[in-house]
């Protein structure tokens, strides 16, 4: 489930994690009551530090995505359903942020660039069923 | 902080082999439970560092304690609290890997094999071979395995990835991970593959030619030091602060990595037709850059 | 430290291994060659000298080997920083690997011999092994912990092993050279200390110089890593060596109470008043001969040797000095002449006869002149008395008055004897040929009359430094003809009016050319009694060399009056032949018995003779009377003995003890001994 992180790319290690499990719930792989790896494990699997792992744990389970049960271990919880819209929506507008960086600085009007933003989005449009 | 906070205090410690420095005057500090990265290129003196700590060396100058016990007088009690594994450090050949646990074993007060075994059978490491017959990245994992037996509050590991192979590497990486189970331990990592130890470590400090050019955590460190980009148009090329790195300037565009970034930079530096970005630095960008800028400073 | 001593226990296995191997192999090795390479008894012993070798080299080669390896594998092979890793101190470390190396090597050897010892093998026999035995574990011990101490210095086996080898040659060198002359000089002894036991003594010194090395806190790499360690060792070594000579000298220290052995190279001195001895300081076993007690005059040289200038009236010490020598007393017992034996190494023959003539203000306590010389020197005592003491030591005659001192010294070939004052300032070197005996003596108004180098009879006057010829012998009338003289003695009379010349005469040549009419007298040995100034010289004796007759001089003895004559004829021993002033002929006493190995000796206080041939004794009196000695004491005296008498006329003489001897004086009259010695 979760990508290889990548020290090398400029974030830090911490948001790129935090980032992977509120993707995976946005995009609903992850629903509330599924139990997350623990803190050893999920450090263990991608090499990084225990420590980092347990802050992320600590900010999303502050944010609301995340709770910790007694014993159990962490879990998504009840509420991410609900926060997964926000989520969703924050995810896509800093895409669309860094997007909007690109059309200023290569001065395309808001007309183009929302034309382009409209051709993309057909093309990752999914497949229908009749072409298989 | 008080000191017994940290694991490591070292006070202006400095050792000198005839005319060379190998450290001069390095005081750093590594917090208890932290996973510490020593980071410098070669001859740095990352290794004399830690085997001062180990008082394998006697400091020039200066002192150096380790869980609050002084490094020189206590030495004993304190290699008896530490753990120590050290890149390509030739072994005894002869022995077999269960005889060196057993070995180990016998030479600490407290011993736990239970590690050990699962160290040694999770890598696959067959404990009756004989170390000669082990390859590179086994005696480094070996070494490691018998290393956390006696539980070390303080794990040392000089350039315990040098040399090794990607695979071995992440084997090492994860058996370290692994080893933080306990609570409180500190693991002290010197080398130079910067991007490895940066996964792991969440405090670093850069050691070039002998001297503590910097330390701090990892993430004030990356908040802290920053690419700046600033579009502007052709002969309105903006003030750059005073203490900027790597400047590039064409007509149109200046970059510069500075290392006190805050909200107020990119403030100031704001203007009519004048893009901004700033961006963040992995942390091999970040020891390079301040690594030259030291040694432009010296010559 | 228990787990470095197992690790490097189980790390040096394969020695163990390799002394197993050679426990049967050297064995094996024997008995094969013995019977396949050996036809006769020769090739028999090169076989068992070559098996010796190897059983002797084997173990001194496994303690180089184990302890060179001890620390320098280590280092060559990086393995160090592992090992001091360890929660251990230094100290611990380096003390497991030391019993370690310690446990391994003995081992290995233990395990060598163990087989052979058990089985009684022949082998062993042959080579000695239990002779060897001893020194075989002090090289061991020496070996080892020479390699030791380089295995902490040097980063590689092979370098240790080299430094051992050269560090041993080295001290063997050192040892043999500075124990044998530095060694023997601080101690004041002429015996050679067993160099083998002072290299032994540098070996703790080793072991803390290589303590220093390791546990100074460094990874032993340093270029100058070496300067500590050796200054250390070398420290060390001599800190150890001052104490063993500290110990060595208090040991053999002079305590009267504890002496039980004297020498009789003894003499009277000092006109009697004084014995010069050589007793041996603390009580020492002495190995009895097949015969039973030692002789007193029999003193081994042993380190505990002191020299002893008693006086005889207070029998106090006047004089003690470590070593070998002679001590003689000025007439007015206010300074003693010394010659010593000087301790330390004397190179080759040469060396042998040289002394040390110190001269002591004994008031004082302080020195007045100190010199060397070479002493081969005719024996003291009446010329030509065939003491079984040959004390070529005493040498020294001081004049009456004690202003000036006679030495004898050969320089070169030349035979000359000095007279010099005490302070050794004015000295006078004066040549003469004796071969025979003492060619000089003093008169009574201290003037020297000597032989010169030509035989003609000199009278040196100290005070003026003026020589006098006296008369030369050649002009005698009785002078044998056709003769030249080639040697010969010369005694002066205790109250300086007559002298007495031997000469050694050989048949010249150019007599024996122009041989016309007589024939020439041929060699012979003549003597002559003459005045002091040179009148009247008087033909006593003669006597015809034939071919096979050895040369020998009749042994002239004065009364103290000088008035009569005593000698006896080399040959015809069976009468004593005499001659007194007042009638100056020759009377000849015979005795009851032929002194086949007896003698005679001048009585003190009389004119008188003691004559003696092993237990009887008999005595002689100017009148010529012979009266036999009964006496108690000649049950346990032996007369030859006799060191002398003292200023009262009582015999000095060794006296046997429980254990050893002591020096008594005996009344020959009346038997009474009283003990002067210890």
């Amino acid at each position: 489930m979760f990508d290889t992180i990548n020290p090398k790319s400029a974030g830090p290690i911490h948001r790129q994690i935090g980032d992977q499990i509120r993707r995976s719930v946005a995009a609903g792989l992850l629903v509330p009551g599924d139990k997350l790896p623990s803190v050893r494990e999920l450090a263990s699997r991608l090499l990084v530090n225990p420590n980092t792992v347990a802050r992320v744990y600590r900010d999303l389970e502050r944010d609301g995505l995340l709770e910790t049960r007694r014993g159990q271990g962490t879990y998504i919880s009840a509420n991410a359903a609900a926060l997964a819209e926000s989520e969703r929506r924050r995810l896509v507008s800093e895409n669309l942020d860094a997007a909007a960086r690109d059309v200023h600085a290569f001065g395309l009007s808001e007309k183009a660039a929302l034309d382009l933003f409209r051709e993309v989005l057909a093309n990752r449009r999914p497949q229908p069923e009749e072409e298989r | 902080m008080s000191d017994n906070a940290y694991a490591i205090t070292t006070y202006s410690l400095s050792k000198r082999f005839g005319r060379h420095k190998a450290l001069d005057d390095v005081s750093a500090r590594v917090p208890r439970g932290s996973i510490y990265g020593l980071m410098g290129p070669n001859g740095a003196g990352k290794t004399t560092f830690v085997r001062c700590l180990l008082n394998l060396i006697n400091p020039t100058r200066g002192s150096a304690a380790v869980l609050g016990l002084d490094v020189v007088r206590d030495s004993v009690a304190v290699r008896q609290r530490v753990g120590h594994v050290a890149a390509l450090q030739p072994l005894w050949e002869w022995m077999k890997v269960s005889e060196f646990a057993d070995f180990m074993a016998g030479c600490y007060p407290r011993w736990n094999p239970e590690p050990v075994s699962a160290v040694l059978s999770r890598v696959g490491i067959d404990r009756e071979a004989r170390i000669q017959t082990l390859s590179r990245g086994q005696r480094a994992l070996a070494a490691l395995a018998v290393a956390i037996g006696h539980e070390p509050d303080v794990l040392l590991l000089d350039e315990a990835l040098t040399g090794l192979d990607p695979i071995a590497r992440r084997e090492v990486l994860r058996n370290i991970i692994e080893a933080m189970h306990a609570e409180g331990r500190t693991v002290f990592i010197t080398g130079q593959d910067i991007a490895d130890m940066e996964r792991i470590c969440d405090h670093v400090g850069f050691l070039v030619k002998g001297r503590l050019l910097l330390e701090s955590t990892l993430d004030e460190l990356k908040a802290r030091v920053k690419r700046i980009r600033v579009e502007h148009p052709a002969d309105a090329s903006p003030e750059i602060p005073a203490g900027a790195l790597q400047v590039d300037r064409t007509a149109r565009e200046t970059i510069f990595t500075t290392r006190d970034f805050s909200p107020d930079l990119l403030t100031s530096l704001a203007g009519p037709n004048r893009r901004l970005e700033a961006l963040d630095l992995s942390l091999e960008d970040i020891f390079v850059n301040l690594a030259q800028q030291n040694t432009e400073a010296a010559t | 430290m228990r787990s470095v001593f197992l690790k490097e226990w189980r790390q040096g296995r394969l020695i163990v291994i390799f002394g197993l191997v050679l426990a049967g192999l050297i064995p094996a090795l024997w008995a094969v060659l013995s019977t396949v390479y050996v036809r006769d008894f020769r090739n028999q012993q090169n076989v068992d000298l070559f098996c010796g070798i190897l059983y002797y080299i084997v173990p001194l080669f496994l303690a180089v080997v184990v302890g060179s390896g001890i620390f320098a594998a280590e280092l060559e092979r990086g393995t160090l920083p592992l090992l001091l890793a360890l929660p251990f101190s230094r100290r611990a470390v380096w003390l497991g690997k030391l019993l370690a190396g310690l446990a391994l090597t003995f081992s290995a050897i233990v395990l060598i011999f163990a087989p052979a010892v058990i089985a009684r093998a022949p082998v062993l026999e042959e080579a000695q092994f239990w002779l060897l035995a001893p020194d075989l574990l002090l090289w061991t011990i020496i070996l080892f912990c020479i390699s030791f101490f380089w295995s902490t210095l040097c980063a590689s086996i092979m370098g240790a092993v080299l430094a051992t080898i050269i560090l041993w040659a080295l001290l063997a060198i050192a040892a043999w050279f500075a124990i044998g002359f530095l060694g023997a000089r601080l101690l004041g002894t002429s015996v050679l200390l067993d160099a083998e036991l002072w290299m032994l003594a540098t070996c703790p010194a080793l072991l803390t110089g290589s303590y220093v090395g390791f546990a100074r806190g460094e990874l032993l790499q340093s270029r100058r890593r070496w300067i500590l360690p050796s200054a250390t060792a070398l420290a060390a070594t001599l800190v150890i060596c001052l104490a063993l000579i500290g110990a060595i000298r208090w040991e053999t220290r002079y305590d009267r109470s504890q002496i039980e052995h004297i020498s009789w190279h003894a003499s009277i001195t000092g006109g009697g008043s004084a014995v010069s001895l050589l007793a041996l300081a603390q009580p020492v076993r002495l190995k009895r001969d097949a015969g039973g007690w030692l002789g007193p005059g029999q003193l081994p040289t042993h380190r505990s040797q002191h020299l002893v200038l008693l006086h005889l009236d207070t029998r106090e010490e006047l004089l003690v000095r470590r070593g070998t020598g002679a001590a003689s007393l000025s007439p007015d017992g206010t300074r003693a002449a010394l010659l010593v034996k000087p301790p330390g190494i004397t190179w080759g023959s040469r060396g042998r006869g040289i002394r040390r003539l110190e001269i002591w203000d004994l008031s004082q306590d302080r020195l007045l002149y100190r010199g060397y010389l070479q002493t081969t020197a005719p024996p003291s005592g009446p010329p030509g008395a065939p003491l079984p003491r040959r004390s070529a030591l005493n040498a020294v005659e001081w004049s009456p008055d004690s202003r000036w001192l006679t030495v004898y010294n050969m320089f070169g070939d030349k035979h000359e004897f000095l007279v010099m004052d005490p302070q050794g300032r004015d000295l006078r070197r004066l040549a003469t040929k004796s071969l025979l005996g003492g060619s000089w003596g003093w008169s009574r108004d201290s003037a020297v009359y000597y032989l010169d180098a030509g035989l003609r009879v000199v009278r040196h006057s100290p005070v003026q430094n003026a020589n006098h010829l006296v008369c030369d012998p050649r002009d005698f009338p009785e002078f044998p003809k056709g003769t030249a003289p080639e040697a010969g003695t010369l005694t002066v009379s205790p109250d300086g009016r007559f002298l007495t010349v031997s000469l050694l005469v050989r048949e010249s040549r150019s007599a024996r050319e122009y041989r016309s009419g007589g024939d020439a007298d041929g060699d012979q040995v003549v003597s002559f009694v003459l005045r002091a100034d040179g009148s009247q010289p008087q033909l006593i004796y003669r006597n015809l060399l034939g071919r096979s007759s050895t040369i020998s001089n009749p042994g002239f003895f004065w009364s103290p009056d000088g008035r009569h004559l005593y000698f006896l004829e080399p040959k015809l021993r069976n009468s004593v032949l005499h001659w007194s002033a007042q009638r100056a002929v020759v009377g000849r006493i015979p005795l009851p018995v032929s002194l086949t190995r007896g003698y005679i000796r001048l009585l003190p206080h009389s004119s008188g003779l003691l004559v003696w041939q092993e237990r009887r004794a008999w005595t002689l009196d100017d009148r010529e009377q012979l009266r036999p000695l009964q006496r108690d004491y000649l049950r346990w005296l032996d007369i030859s003995s006799i060191v002398g008498f003292d200023a009262a006329g009582r015999a000095i003489v060794p006296r046997a003890e429980e254990v050893g001897h002591s020096l008594v004086s005996l009344d020959l009259a009346t038997g009474e001994t009283t003990r002067i010695y210890p």
